[in-house]
């Protein structure tokens, strides 16, 4: 069965006093392991796309089924379980709390799991492995304002992996970065999702990275073109 | 342009307008009060005394004052005497009896103001038809009504009427002090006035002149002070009620200004997350060609008129919180308040509030001028262009308005302390207090930092993380509430220690009840009554009255005639401080109320000489309060001679005591070796404890119409009227306080607002993932929780401090930590920022997951 299913999905947003669409009558499938990137000019509803995939919003109107539970069929609580129990994500900006040191940053995930927490020591050591794993054992009780954007991003990945998603949806993970900074990012997504063995859907910009995948899907206007 | 950019600002505005009212409102209202205090004195001075001089003495007055007062008045005015006494007073119908002042007034009293009475009228019929008159305690406590009579000494008197007003005697006196008013010439039929009793003569002049007052004080001031008569003019008393109220208007004046100046903080606050707001709207208007100082400009200009809508919404109510202090304090002032807008208070409180709110937004608005115009096409170029323009350009204008803050400060303090001494100290105050509140700010939130529980679950943990964001306000919000939360901790301190000085038994008394002179002979039958309900007498205390004979071996008459004949005018000055002049009038004339004891007791302290011993003594021996010891140039090893009703006594100081008159515990001037003292004649003092009102009342009754003469005291009632009139005062300077409180909690909401899009963001990320509502909501309630505590906790610490200072210092009193009140501070605190932190977090509890990408879209 794949691990993502979207149905005749379409998003509509008000503006003014009529609707905009954003995305009309999507119909995909990602395989699990698969590894999928989206692409498309500005405005072409890749980010939105990625949002209903990941249950971070829901449709106008079809469905979504992500490891087949119909987004849908249950609330916003619900998805953010579903979310804190299989899915991972990388963003453009990085996006760590910055109240957090590294290694806490890294728990959160873990933390948030449904289900009992696992002791302390345990997450301590899972967070710095991990940690150690992008590279950056020695900055683990850094906070992410004394971090350079290529170790945020890293950082970013290893929360990312932290409770060992199903799925994993990043946006733009390079689009902030110097291409050197990205392509290393880059070199470590593509290891840690093979060692992982994680379903991953990837918007970007960068025709590069798109090449790694082993789908990828273009859209237009909001509409796919190819897929 | 900046009326354009004020249109599109609207609501977001609020917390600047808000912040220049709370601080104009106290400033309109306490001067607003303050003038109108002075306005009434003026026109109510003599209203204040109901005559232009007072005279008064526990003694009739000598007739050769009388002889001067005639010749002052047939000169000048007229002469109105008022006889009053303590006793018990009991109602013809019921017999039910309380202790009341009897006030016997001839009909030309008040000279000035008028009494008013129900029916009208009452006052001016009570020397033509006699009969009494009772304010409204007295009736409550004898339970009568107009029409019934009461029995006042041998007469019974029908109540013709209550007296609702009085010039100058605040209803509060009344409370105390309850009255029953007779015609001055049925007093002598009365049967009062005797050996002993407690009588106070006054007498009140009428001058035409008041010049002729001071000349008459002028002349006669020996000779009355001889004669141990006190005096008091319209004028005195104007001026001690100025004095009064200068103090207490210039306390919650610089209350007030605690306000203003909190108010200033929060719309700097305010205008600093506005501006952080325009930043790109500023960014364009400099990509279109507008100079850095053109858009100060804008922004000031904007500021003065957001400052102006607030200082007049804050006027606005000043007034009305003027209008209403009249009401609050009816009961404790003693004169009638008129309210008038006072418009001088109005305009300096507009005045101060713009300049305050403008120079502070200064301060924010200045490094707008350093926008750069590349802002408008790459957001992230506003941010540090800024920082190295600033850097590098000149820093003049930010030096300018930093100096004119605290200038603002200083000078606004002067103008509140009415003087530049006490202003000055008020400055260096606030920022010792700031100092002490930032320092106690730091520990905490340090503490806090480490001590948050790293075993709690994510949410609070998080919760607690937040207060340590990037670029955090949170010493500032706590600094900002906890000077609210100190200034109405250190009310509520120093209320508690008073409330506990005059408790019972702060006051030395377990005893609530007093039974005064009781005859020898009547001992027994009170011991009875008090056995007969169970009521075990606590203690039973000799009252010995008795009048100096001889001070040293020179008889009273012959001191009194040299002080007369002013042989001692020149070495008697200063007279308390020389052991070396001559005795003091006053303590040679006056009628002592002595006692016997084998004892010290508490609330006196033996300062010389030695309290004797179990062992025989020859001759009487006597202990002597240390004021009146050195009013009559006594020390240890003196004699003294006693006349004891007609029995002359001569006896030897052994000792000298200084008494804390504050304390209820009966105590005296003379205290005399028990058994030395054997035939004279004495009355007792008995203590007793009744817990039961009823009771109390009963036995009240009992002791009034089986024990003629003797007074019973129910000192609860005493207590609860010292309550009463703290209540009053509190709640005059609570209120002020809660201005400081509400002006450091709209800075929170400025704060909390400047947050919002930081809070947003983190709310969406964690939604994103994984983080259910619930999560968010503790997190949220986490961070208020623990920031209101620590600002509550810094409050409460300062204000312990100070309050320890003050009731050591200033009250001196004994001191006790309100634990509990402070807590119950502490958690209010918490809850309050909790509220206010959630109202201004609306929008974020439930942020779209979307929000978290959406983010990374925008900056892209």
């Amino acid at each position: 069965m794949a691990m993502i299913v979207a149905d005749r999905v379409t998003k509509t947003y008000p503006s003014g006093g009529d609707l905009l669409t954003v995305l009309e009558d999507i119909d995909l499938e990602v395989e699990a392991r698969d590894f999928v990137a989206i692409v498309g000019p500005s405005g072409s509803g890749k980010t939105t796309l990625l949002g209903l995939l990941a249950g971070l919003d829901r449709p106008s109107s079809g469905t979504v089924t992500l490891d087949g539970v119909r987004l849908d069929s249950i609330d916003e609580d619900a998805r953010a379980r579903l979310r804190a129990e299989k899915v991972g994500f990388v963003f453009q900006t990085f996006q760590l709390l910055p109240t957090l040191t590294a290694v806490e940053n890294v728990r959160v995930p873990l933390e948030l799991a449904p289900g009992e927490t696992a002791p302390d020591a345990e997450l301590e050591a899972r967070a710095n492995d991990l940690l150690a794993r992008v590279g950056l054992a020695d900055r683990a009780d850094h906070y992410p304002v004394q971090l350079s954007g290529g170790e945020q991003q890293r950082v970013s990945l290893a929360r990312a992996f932290a409770h060992e998603p199903t799925v994993l949806f990043a946006d733009e993970p390079t689009g902030n970065l110097d291409r050197q900074t990205g392509a290393g990012v880059v070199e470590l997504l593509r290891e840690l999702n093979e060692e992982a063995r994680t379903t991953l859907v990837l918007v970007t910009h960068d025709p590069e990275l798109a090449a790694l995948a082993d789908r990828v899907i273009r859209l237009e206007s909001g509409r796919l073109v190819r897929a | 342009m900046a009326r354009r950019e004020l249109r599109a600002s609207g609501r977001r505005l609020t917390l600047f307008i808000a912040s220049v009212s709370v601080g104009v409102a106290a400033i309109v209202a306490v001067g607003g009060f303050k003038a109108n205090v002075l306005a009434s004195l003026q026109n109510q001075g003599r209203l204040l005394l109901g005559a232009d001089l007072e005279l008064e003495s526990r003694f009739e007055f000598p007739p050769e004052v009388r002889a001067h007062l005639d010749s002052l008045v047939a000169a000048v005015g007229a002469l109105a005497d008022v006889t009053s006494l303590p006793t018990m007073v009991a109602a013809g119908e019921t017999g039910r009896s309380a202790l009341l002042t009897v006030r016997a007034v001839e009909p030309t009293y008040p000279f000035y103001g008028t009494v008013e009475t129900a029916p009208p009228g009452a006052w001016a019929g009570l020397a033509r038809v006699g009969g009494a008159l009772a304010d409204e305690a007295a009736m409550t406590r004898l339970g009568v009504t107009i029409g019934d009579t009461i029995v006042v000494g041998d007469r019974r008197l029908a109540v013709r009427g209550r007296v609702t007003t009085i010039p100058g005697d605040p209803g509060i006196r009344s409370a105390v002090n309850p009255r029953v008013y007779i015609a001055h010439e049925d007093l002598a039929a009365t049967g009062l006035i005797r050996e002993g009793s407690l009588v106070a003569y006054r007498t009140y002049v009428r001058a035409e002149e008041r010049r002729s007052v001071f000349r008459f004080l002028r002349v006669h001031r020996e000779e009355l002070g001889a004669a141990a008569i006190t005096w008091d003019t319209a004028a005195e008393r104007e001026r001690d009620l100025e004095r009064a109220f200068d103090a207490l208007s210039r306390f919650l004046g610089l209350v007030g200004l605690g306000a203003l100046l909190l108010g200033g903080v929060g719309v700097a606050s305010a205008m600093h997350v506005y501006v952080r707001q325009r930043r790109e709207s500023a960014a364009v208007l400099r990509c279109l060609g507008a100079s850095g100082w053109t858009l100060v400009r804008i922004y000031v200009l904007q500021a003065v008129v957001l400052a102006l809508v607030g200082a007049a919404i804050g006027a606005l109510l000043g007034v009305g919180l003027q209008a209403a202090v009249p009401a609050v304090l009816a009961d404790v002032l003693p004169l009638d308040l008129e309210f008038r807008a006072d418009w001088a208070s109005i305009g300096t409180g507009i005045a101060a509030g713009l300049w305050t709110a403008t120079v502070f937004a200064c301060r924010t608005i200045l490094p707008i001028r350093h926008v750069p115009a590349l802002g408008a096409v790459r957001d992230a170029a506003i941010g540090t262009s800024a920082a190295s323009e600033t850097e590098t350009g000149s820093r003049l204008a930010e030096r300018v308005v930093g100096a004119s803050i605290i200038a603002t400060i200083v000078g606004l303090c002067i103008w509140q302390a009415g003087n530049v001494p006490v202003g000055l100290g008020f400055a260096v105050g606030a920022a010792v207090t700031l100092a002490a509140l930032t320092g106690v700010a730091n520990a905490l939130v340090a503490l806090i930092r480490r001590a948050a529980p790293r075993k709690s679950p994510f949410p609070v943990r998080q919760g607690v993380a937040n207060l340590f964001r990037p670029q955090n306000q949170t010493r500032a919000a706590v600094v900002a509430i906890g000077f609210g939360v100190f200034v109405i901790g250190t009310i509520t301190v120093v209320e508690t220690n008073v409330r506990d000085r005059f408790s019972l038994a702060a006051l030395g008394m377990s005893a609530n009840m007093a039974v005064f002179d009781v005859q020898q002979d009547q001992t027994a039958g009170v011991l009875a009554l008090l056995e007969e309900g169970g009521h075990p007498p606590l203690d039973v205390i000799p009252i010995i009255p008795a009048r100096l004979a001889a001070v040293r071996g020179r008889p009273t008459s012959e001191l009194l005639a040299e002080i007369e004949r002013g042989r001692f005018r020149r070495r008697a000055s200063p007279p308390d401080t020389t052991s070396f002049g001559p005795p003091q009038g006053w303590a040679l004339r006056r009628e002592y109320r002595n006692s016997a004891r084998d004892t010290v007791v508490a609330g006196e302290r033996i300062v010389e000489g030695d309290w004797w011993g179990a062992e025989a003594a020859s001759g009487v021996q006597v202990s002597l309060e240390t004021e009146v010891a050195r009013a009559l140039r006594v020390g240890v090893g003196d004699t003294i001679s006693w006349d004891f009703q007609g029995r002359t006594i001569a006896s030897e100081v052994t000792s000298l005591r200084i008494v804390d008159w504050a304390r209820l515990e009966p105590n005296f001037v003379a205290v005399f070796r028990p058994g030395s003292l054997s035939g004279v004649a004495s009355t007792d003092l008995i203590l007793t404890r009744i817990d039961d009102p009823e009771a109390r009342a009963v036995f009240q009754d009992r002791v009034a119409t089986g024990l003629p003469g003797a007074l019973v005291i129910d000192l609860t009632s005493i207590q609860q009227t010292i309550g009463r009139i703290l209540d009053r005062a509190a709640l005059a300077t609570r209120f002020m306080g809660g201005f400081t409180l509400f002006a450091g909690l709209l800075i929170l909401a400025a704060i909390v607002v400047a947050s919002r899009a930081l809070r947003r963001r983190e709310n969406a990320l964690l939604r994103a993932l994984g983080a259910s509502s619930s999560a968010l909501r503790t997190i949220l309630v986490t961070e208020f929780l623990v920031l209101g505590a620590l600002a509550g906790l810094t409050g409460a610490v300062l204000s312990a401090i100070s309050g320890w200072a003050l009731s050591v210092w200033v009250f001196e009193m004994p001191y006790r930590v309100p634990v509990g009140l402070l807590l119950v501070l502490c958690v209010g605190t918490a809850i309050v920022t909790l509220v206010i932190g959630a109202l201004g977090s609306r929008a974020v509890v439930r942020p779209s997951a979307l929000g978290a990408i959406r983010a990374a879209e925008a900056t892209g």
